[in-house]
């Protein structure tokens, strides 16, 4: 973990909307310079999480962005923080070139030029209504709006739903290659996680309000580990108490927390658990967490 | 102050059918049938030939109808505009995106109020003075029709055009701001049940007055809401004698009539109804900012 002033800041976050209380209090700290993937099932609280940390939500507990409570300090956290919470939210009533005018006088950081840039390629040209785009293009527009924005904190929810693969994926390298630096921050969510995984530095698994997993991404092969077996060996593997065991195509698939790869080797394939067996794995035990083990 | 002009832009862009597209379609589509009636058909000689009011005095009388029209079309569109603007973002699913830029809630709320009592009393302003300029015309007309009329000569007009534009544009801002507690009342109403604003405008108001006239049988028995609805839905800015007098005398001057004007007025009670319309902003701006969906 960098020694570097924390992007975010989160002690004891707790949320409760009436008397169901979604997120029990949630510690973690998200350093500069990083790409974060906050992964959970729907209504693990990654939105609310997200909120919380926008500004957008009051909480319980402390919660520090870029050095400022959010709810408090919101309008003046944005010059640094750029989000897209709903791909959907742009206002319809604005041409292309209308909401860049917009921007220009309102985002003290926003980029025009940079707008354009990144929608080199697109089918989207300044005079449309955004009420006339698809909802695919709309995205696209969006996308370049925040990407234009420069800014410390990048919070993406869904940032891809409803574009094709192939603008994802433009997306994605672009993200990568045009967008972060070492000063920038990116949070993402996603339910598409195979196609972000090579990009995260760091994973944040949430179930039911409490975060489960949060590690360096280099350092998931040294705490799990998959392994598929057949035959005698799945009896043996079994004894090694793996977290998750499943029947694919004749094989097993199990995989282990802080089991030695050497006791593993003899009795199967092994290798690093894709982050989406990860994340079936670790929500389908009891307790996650390794500091719980 | 950029931003406040970005964002009374953005309710520009966002009510630009309101304040400017259909006022346009009005005021053309009414020159339009007006000079086709007038080429067309025969006028009926409504007036008397021995009429005592010269050609300057009935072209001021006909940019006062014009401002009190105008002024009405103001009004209406401004409820409705207040009545959908401070939930418009909800609505419309934008309010994530502006809640994502720099902006308080407090200031886009201030922007859209500032948008009402400055851009569109402008514009409808410009569209009054092109309906002056455009009755001007149409006396060409009606005189070739009626030649007993009198006609303002241009210079007068121009003098006369310019110093009623005055007077309207003062006519326009004491009115908004009079009127400014029962658009922060919609405006508030918006904030909290959207399009449901509009009828619980007048329902409310309307349940009260009710539960006063029942409560209030004899006649001895006052009434206060009523009383007070009756006083503030009422301009008071000026009585009729008075304009009339105004209007048809020989020394006439916008400075003169606007002095007469704010002198009607009570300040007091508009500065009351300001302060009521300045609470409603800040405090739908703190439910705005705890609301993050529609």
């Amino acid at each position: 973990m960098s020694a570097a002033t924390p992007i975010v800041e989160a002690h004891n976050l707790k949320k409760s909307f009436g008397k169901t209380e979604v997120l029990h209090g949630l510690n973690f700290t998200i350093p500069p310079g990083r790409i974060y993937g906050l992964i959970g099932h729907n209504g693990a609280g990654k939105t609310t999480t997200l909120n919380a940390l926008l500004g957008l939500i009051d909480c319980d507990g402390d919660i520090s962005v870029l050095g400022q409570n959010p709810f408090q300090n919101r309008a003046q956290l944005m010059r640094e923080v750029a989000f897209i919470s709903d791909v959907a939210s742009l206002p319809r009533f604005l041409r292309v070139n209308e909401l860049f005018d917009l921007l220009d006088e309102i985002h003290p950081n926003f980029s025009r030029e940079k707008a354009n840039v990144f929608l080199q390629g697109t089918d989207l040209r300044p005079e449309l209504k955004i009420k006339n785009l698809s909802k695919g293009m709309v995205a696209q527009l969006h996308l370049a709006v925040v990407m234009a924005i420069d800014a410390k904190l990048l919070v993406l929810d869904e940032p891809t739903l409803g574009l094709d693969i192939t603008y994802r994926k433009r997306f994605y390298r672009r993200l990568i290659e045009d967008y972060m630096s070492d000063e920038r921050t990116i949070l993402i969510t996603t339910h598409q996680v195979d196609e972000i995984e090579s990009m995260l530095t760091d994973i944040m698994f949430i179930r039911d309000g409490e975060i489960v997993l949060d590690v360096p991404t280099e350092e998931v092969g040294n705490i799990y580990t998959q392994l598929v077996a057949s035959g005698d060996d799945v009896e043996k593997a079994t004894a090694l108490a793996p977290i998750f065991s499943e029947a694919r195509f004749g094989q097993t698939v199990m995989v282990f927390e802080n089991v030695a790869t050497e006791k593993l080797a003899p009795l199967g394939e092994v290798s690093t658990p894709i982050l989406s067996d990860l994340f079936v794995a670790l929500m389908q035990r009891q307790s996650a967490n390794p500091g719980d083990m | 102050m950029k931003s406040y002009q970005a964002l009374i832009k953005r309710e520009l862009l966002e009510h630009r059918g309101a304040f400017l597209y259909a006022p346009a379609i009005l005021l053309a589509a009414l020159f339009l049938l007006t000079v086709f009636g007038l080429i067309t058909e025969d006028p009926d000689m409504m007036l008397s030939s021995n009429m005592s009011l010269g050609g300057t005095q009935l072209y001021r009388y006909a940019m006062a109808g014009v401002f009190a029209l105008w002024s009405v079309y103001l009004i209406i569109a401004l409820f409705f505009y207040y009545a959908d603007s401070f939930s418009a973002d909800r609505r419309n699913n934008s309010l994530l995106f502006w809640k994502s830029m720099p902006q308080s809630d407090l200031k886009v709320l201030t922007g859209k109020a500032l948008a009402g009592i400055t851009i569109f009393p402008a514009l409808l302003l410009a569209f009054a003075m092109i309906t002056g300029l455009l009755v001007y015309l149409i006396s060409f007309l009606v005189v070739a029709k009626m030649p007993f009329l009198p006609m303002i000569g241009p210079f007068d007009m121009v003098s006369n055009w310019v110093q009623m534009g005055i007077v309207g544009a003062v006519f326009f801002i004491l009115n908004i701001l009079w009127y400014a507690p029962f658009l922060g009342w919609v405006a508030g109403l918006s904030t909290l049940f959207q399009r449901w604003s509009i009828p619980l405008a007048f329902l409310i108001p309307g349940a009260l007055l009710m539960v006063e006239s029942l409560t209030s049988l004899s006649a001895s028995s006052s009434q206060p809401i009523a009383d007070f609805l009756a006083y503030r839905l009422g301009t008071g800015l000026l009585d009729d004698k008075k304009a009339s007098e105004l209007f048809t005398g020989d020394n006439f001057s916008a400075i003169s009539l606007i002095v007469e004007i704010t002198s009607s007025v009570n300040w007091s009670d508009m500065a009351i109804g300001l302060v009521f319309a300045a609470l409603v902003v800040y405090l739908a701006s703190e439910y705005r900012r705890r609301r993050i969906e529609a």
